[in-house]
């Protein structure tokens, strides 16, 4: 199994009334693991309270495979169903290529930096 | 009238239809591959040649050996539809398997030439008009003293639109195939992305299949149409009983019609796809600003989707990915399958 390291955690911001959470990960989402990681995603979605927003942060992923993409575009579905939203913060130049391709960018704002992300909340 | 005055007359009649189908399938007079063209229609024209060289051995054969005419032996066991359909399935696959071979032959000589379905088809249908243009000379010249005049007319006529039309779409259905099977590889990675199975050998399956079906449907109407129009010849025009009147009615005819009619609409279908108009690249491709490996992930991607139904999320993408790699043939599969779809 390739190894993927993940770190949820809760981001403050003066910014918002709403709780933030920091999901980052590191190293690569393949066939091998992805569908170990989502579950974790969608249990933190199902329990954290309605409004919730989420920051991916990228910048360790190296790789992601399609499923991966297809999880993603899943969770900001359900996370804006709980009126909450999904940034994707520090992503390589590949990733941030293939989120453009796939169109993924137009829902799902990208940003350079975690201040730059929380400020989109 | 001499035979030589027959002859000429045959050849300017034989002209005729070659000259009006070809402008109802070729567009582009001033195309530069005008001189090649030429010559696959050439090659066509000698495409009756084995069939009558095979007639004329095998009578200056049994003429000498009579014991070896295993003809009459199968003729009386088989009977006469038997015999019909063993004889005119025999040519069709004589006849298929030059014209196959000339167009073979042009495409492994120009390549470059053959760049989408649309233009296999174009060769194939040139290889059918030489054919067709030899087979109606051989008609017409045979025929031209036996018949009466409104006979004659009827034949030329009836042999310019739908035997000629019949001979494309012949040669038109292979070469559709012969097509596909040129870009094997973009169709089986195209399989590979949606999920379909991929054998070890799955390209030289692909091709052989492609051709195979190309082949046995090309040979199957071949076969159909001439054995048709012998049954016809044989049996005459059937008399019906309508209302106490009896009606003679060429029932033959009428169903050559409808399979020429019937090839034709499932050729011009063939050529209106978007699959079938697709430019394949085959050499000197863009290089694409992304790296296969994340190209691969977007394919995987679009191959879900698409098994999926979401046929305008994979339109789009495949519109990005083109500018980031706009030669990539299998994303135009995607694209011209997409577009087909949602016609």
């Amino acid at each position: 199994m390739t190894d993927i390291k993940f770190q949820f955690s809760e981001l403050i911001s003066t910014q918002s009334q709403n709780p933030i959470k920091l999901i980052v990960l590191e190293g690569q989402l393949d066939e091998s693991n992805i569908d170990d990681f989502a579950p974790k995603v969608y249990q933190q979605i199902e329990i954290n309270p309605e409004g919730t927003n989420y920051i991916l942060d990228l910048e360790k992923l190296t790789y992601l495979n399609s499923k991966s993409i297809g999880y993603i575009s899943d969770w900001y579905g359900k996370i804006s169903a709980k009126k909450g939203k999904l940034i994707i913060a520090k992503a390589l130049t590949n990733i941030k290529d293939i989120f453009n391709v796939v169109g993924l960018d137009k829902v799902i704002p990208l940003t350079q930096t975690l201040d730059e992300a929380k400020t989109l909340i | 009238m001499s035979s030589n005055l027959i002859l000429g007359l045959s050849i300017l009649f034989a002209l005729l239809p070659v000259f009006v189908w070809s402008y109802i399938f070729f567009d582009t007079p001033k195309d530069k591959n005008r001189g090649l063209y030429f010559k696959i229609f050439l090659g066509g024209t000698l495409t009756v040649l084995p069939v009558l060289f095979i007639q004329y051995a095998y009578l200056k054969i049994i003429g000498q050996f009579p014991s070896l005419d295993f003809v009459s032996a199968l003729y009386a066991s088989v009977g006469v539809a038997g015999w019909i359909a063993i004889k005119y399935s025999f040519v069709a696959l004589i006849e298929e398997v030059i014209k196959f071979y000339i167009v073979l032959f042009s495409d492994k000589n120009y390549p470059e030439l053959i760049t989408n379905i649309s233009q296999a088809l174009k060769f194939g249908i040139l290889a059918g008009l030489g054919f067709a243009f030899s087979e109606n000379i051989l008609y017409f010249s045979n025929n031209w003293s036996s018949l009466e005049t409104s006979g004659l007319i009827s034949l030329i006529l009836f042999r310019s639109v739908f035997t000629v039309c019949a001979h494309i779409c012949f040669s038109g259905i292979f070469s559709y195939f012969y097509g596909i099977s040129k870009f094997s590889k973009d169709f089986i990675e195209f399989k590979k992305w949606t999920g379909q199975t991929i054998s070890t050998n799955e390209y030289q399956k692909f091709r052989n299949k492609q051709i195979a079906i190309g082949f046995t449907l090309s040979i199957f109407f071949h076969g159909a149409f001439n054995s048709i129009l012998e049954v016809g010849t044989i049996l005459g025009p059937p008399t019906f009983n309508l209302f106490g009147k009896a009606i003679t009615f060429n029932i033959y005819i009428v169903g050559v019609v409808l399979l020429v009619a019937g090839m034709f609409l499932t050729l011009q279908t063939l050529l209106s796809k978007n699959t079938g108009n697709l430019v394949f690249i085959l050499a000197d491709r863009y290089k694409s600003t992304m790296s296969k490996k994340d190209e691969d992930v977007i394919l995987e991607l679009m191959g879900i989707w698409y098994n999926q139904g979401r046929y305008e999320e994979v339109k789009s993408i495949c519109e990005r990915l083109l500018k980031r790699d706009p030669d990539n043939n299998v994303v135009k599969i995607f694209q011209a399958k997409i577009q087909d779809k949602l016609l």
